[in-house]
């Protein structure tokens, strides 16, 4: 399996400060990895250092091999990395279609976006109207579709389930699955649901303060509930689940 | 009804000319929300380079394409250079730095190609066609037609390009069209470049119109905003339309309507219309400017500074050369004038370019109660002052519903209006040789300022440490709070309880009691008002010294009236040479440097050095204590 995203010993934040401290982290083709830890653990950092919008303090953050340079967004964009924030940094006085449209960098973006709308058919009868002027599971919905009109092999979506209902969340998140099945995308999935992320997630990785407190495979995560909750409330856990089992 | 349409005709030329300029600031907009102040400076320069090129012998289309070229590249500097470090910074610097621009440019074309008028040969054909059974120079529909071809353009570039498709996306969400790949830089370089190009040929068209100086194309900026305005800053055929219907108007003005100057007042009429009809008392989600705003210290007044500062200003005055009183006395005017922004602009966020139009208020009227009417010399400075609040109460309740850039217009919109209409009116103001002053006196003790300077200057000194004690006073107590609650976010303010529009009036009508006393002891000075001192020039380039000395600190008034033309430092720097003639390039530069580099201003600056020396000086001494205790 080819690695898309990785970091080693990674340390990234603010003004000088870290946020995320040494982290260890891979990403491969084909495997859907979830980023899981309560509020202000270092998820959303962690992939805004991939996407080059935070500074690398110290370590690496690697894009198929190639440290990403900071404060240069769009250069790790070009490499093959799709970011939908958590925002979802949707163009809201565009059209659905024109919103589509700019996801793919070439000159002909219709046969991407037709690939990109076989994962979304039930967003089809909105791309007309105004992006602001959907509701929001049609945004989410419209920055995935976004993000994969640009054919992306690595695909890093923030809080997914941000403002949705509980049943559109259920529907997105094997499209996800789907996605990095049959594209062979390498996903990294920001998520507080945590019983959904690992339904679908390959490895988890779970953070708190900044620290990685656990990892592992998300079938024997999602088994002991007991570590999970132990790293949210920010106990020690013994060590990586790997080890451990 | 054929002489309605004559004039109506005629005016279309410069409406064309307000109408391509139009196009290029709103370019620049959405490619990179900034309002560029300085749109007509650039049509101004790039007219003076055009001139240049065809005096070298230059044939026309060579010298039109140098012009164009030149000016694109002008505008990719300039964003490269300032706008994009500006990028995050709250929307008053954003405004400052293109002031900086604005005045950079005029200063740099004085320098250059210096004051006089000069006279370009137009592009177009000029051979008159008879148009209703009237004779109109045929180069007038060709320059409408430019614009309506030049809108066209763009309208289907916008439309119908992936290059028009992505500005729009850049504009509304920068960091969505860096995520997806393209760089929001390239976007907005290519739209300055575009934009400062389209000014370009706006400069070479409207020269040959207007005639050529390094002021008076500036102003050019005031039609152009309401004509961007009424096209809501986004559609270009509506602001070409509104361009070219804005020169009609003028020129339908100056046909219907004897007295001068109202023509300048129309766009701003349609300014302020245009904002009332689309403001909002409460800025949207999402509006709120980013940034840190510029500090604004509640510093005491300390006795022992109050003692120097008295002391050393008397002592300048006594042992001072006559220039130099007199510059001493400018720069405490200055200062006093300065202070009123610092309220307004610096405590309440509000950009004001009308701040010299009040000091005319005060001026005006100072001759008005002292020369006509008699009345008693520091009565006729109070009263003018009190003259001044409401005028400041009125050109403030704009604000109420706009902020930010658009408040600079309308603000700048009205200094150009009551320049033009008020000051610029013979009978109420002298004209060009000004309104007489009396001496100033008390009693029979007389503090005329050539006569005797030290009174004087004495007499400005107390006069500046009132304004300073009560702004000083306004910060540290509540209007002061409510003022930087505003400042810092109106919702939330309004969310505490804080009455706004009060707040905003309140700042307005105060600062405009402040400017009216600084202008009344400069009536005083000069002993005579003319209004080219209170011209909305003026204002500019006291915006631009508050900022440099500090735009929310009492002392950052201080270092503005040091910093300003005719004042101390002016003086100064013109003893070593013809500084005078490069004092606005420098002040622009200097400007931009310290928008970019060192937003809260010189005085605030100078405050932090003082401290860490005085924190230093502390340790040194604290050092040889400790030693002693030791065993």
């Amino acid at each position: 399996m080819t690695v898309a995203l990785e970091c080693v010993g990674l340390s990234a934040g603010y003004a000088g400060v870290p946020v995320v401290r040494e982290l260890d982290l891979v990403v491969e083709e084909g495997k859907i990895v979830a980023l899981l830890g309560p509020n202000g653990a270092g998820k959303t950092t962690t992939l805004l250092a991939f996407s080059g919008m935070v500074a690398v303090l110290e370590g690496k953050a690697l894009v198929y091999g190639e440290p990403v340079r900071a404060r240069r967004p769009h250069l790790a964009a070009r490499r093959g990395l799709a970011h939908v924030p958590d925002n979802r940094a949707l163009f809201f006085g565009l059209t659905g279609h024109e919103n589509l449209r700019l996801g793919f960098r070439g000159r002909n973006a219709a046969g991407a976006v037709q690939r990109a709308l076989e994962f979304f058919p039930q967003l089809e009868p909105a791309l007309g109207r105004r992006a602001g002027l959907m509701s929001g599971g049609e945004q989410q919905m419209l920055a995935l579709a976004r993000a994969l009109v640009g054919q992306p092999k690595a695909l890093m979506v923030d809080e997914l389930s941000l403002g949705l209902a509980p049943i559109i969340v259920e529907a997105l998140l094997p499209t996800i699955r789907r996605v990095a099945d049959e594209l062979g995308t390498a996903v990294l999935l920001v998520e507080q649901h945590v019983d959904l992320a690992l339904s679908v997630a390959d490895t988890a990785y779970v953070l708190n303060h900044g620290d990685l407190i656990m990892s592992g495979p998300a079938s024997e995560l999602s088994v002991r509930r007991d570590l999970l909750e132990a790293s949210y409330l920010g106990e020690t856990v013994y060590d990586h689940l790997e080890a451990a089992s | 009804m054929s002489t309605f349409l004559l004039f109506a005709l005629l005016g279309i030329g410069s409406g064309a000319t307000y109408a391509i300029l139009t196009l290029g600031l709103v370019l620049i907009y959405k490619g990179s929300g900034v309002l560029n102040f300085a749109q007509a400076s650039v049509a101004m320069f790039s007219a003076y380079g055009y001139l240049t090129l065809k005096h070298a012998g230059l044939p026309t289309a060579p010298a039109l394409i140098a012009t164009m070229a030149a000016a694109a590249a002008g505008g990719v500097l300039f964003y490269l250079l300032v706008m994009r470090p500006l990028r995050t910074a709250p929307v008053l610097a954003r405004v400052v730095a293109t002031l900086g621009m604005f005045v950079a440019l005029t200063g740099a074309a004085g320098v250059i190609w210096g004051d006089q008028d000069q006279i370009v040969s137009p592009i177009f054909p000029t051979s008159p066609v008879t148009v209703f059974g009237k004779h109109l120079g045929q180069d007038r529909l060709w320059l409408a037609g430019t614009a309506i071809v030049l809108a066209g353009v763009l309208w289907s570039l916008y439309r119908f390009t992936r290059f028009g498709l992505l500005t729009r996306a850049a504009a509304e969400n920068e960091k969505g069209a860096a995520l997806l790949g393209y760089s929001p830089e390239t976007i907005s370089a290519a739209n300055w470049a575009l934009g400062c190009m389209l000014s370009g040929v706006a400069g070479v068209l409207v020269a040959p119109l207007t005639g050529l100086d390094p002021t008076r194309l500036n102003f050019l900026i005031v039609p152009v905003f309401a004509a961007a305005l009424v096209g809501r800053m986004s559609s270009f055929g509506v602001a070409t339309a509104a361009g070219l219907l804005i020169g009609a108007g003028q020129s339908l003005i100056t046909y219907y309507w004897i007295q001068p100057g109202v023509q300048d007042a129309l766009p701003f009429l349609i300014v302020i219309a245009t904002m009332a009809l689309t403001g909002r008392a409460i800025p949207v989600r999402g509006t709120l400017s980013e940034g840190r705003p510029p500090l604004a210290p509640a510093s005491r007044i300390s006795p022992t500074l109050s003692v120097l500062f008295v002391g050393i200003t008397v002592l300048l005055l006594v042992v001072f050369d006559r220039s130099y009183q007199s510059a001493l006395a400018t720069s405490m005017i200055i200062a006093v004038i300065a202070l009123s922004l610092v309220v307004v602009t610096g405590y309440v966020g509000q950009i004001s370019l009308a701040q010299m139009a009040f000091a005319g208020v005060g001026g005006f009227a100072v001759s008005k109660l002292g020369w006509d009417w008699g009345v008693p010399f520091p009565l006729t400075i109070v009263l003018a002052a009190l003259v001044a609040v409401p005028i400041g109460a009125v050109i403030g309740l704009p604000a109420l519903r706009v902020r930010g850039i658009n408040l600079a217009i309308v603000t700048l919109g009205a200094a150009v209006a009551v320049s033009s209409m008020v000051f610029g009116n013979s009978d109420w103001t002298g004209g060009v040789t000004g309104s007489r002053v009396p001496v100033a006196k008390l009693g029979s003790y007389s503090l005329d300022s050539f006569a005797h300077p030290v009174r004087f200057g004495i007499f400005c000194l107390v006069v500046l440490a009132i304004a300073m004690v009560l702004v000083t006073n306004l910060r540290r107590g509540p209007s002061g709070r409510r003022m930087l609650a505003v400042r810092g976010n109106e919702r939330a303010a309004a969310a505490a309880g804080i009455n706004v529009a009060a707040t905003k009036l309140h700042a307005f009508a105060f600062s405009a009691f402040i400017a009216a006393l600084g202008g009344g002891v400069l009536a005083y000075q000069l002993e005579n008002v003319a209004f080219s001192r209170f011209e909305p020039m003026q204002s500019v380039t006291l915006l631009i010294v508050a900022y440099i000395g500090g735009i929310a600190a009492v002392s950052g008034g201080l270092v503005a009236g040091i910093a300003a033309s005719g004042g101390i430092s002016f003086v100064f720097f013109s003893g070593l040479g013809a500084v005078g003639d490069w004092w606005n390039l420098i002040s622009g530069a200097a400007l931009i440097l310290v928008v970019i580099g060192q937003p809260d201003g010189g005085a605030v600056v100078m405050r932090a050095q003082a401290d860490w020396v005085k924190c230093k000086l502390k340790a040194l001494r604290a050092t040889p204590v400790a030693a002693a205790s030791g065993p």
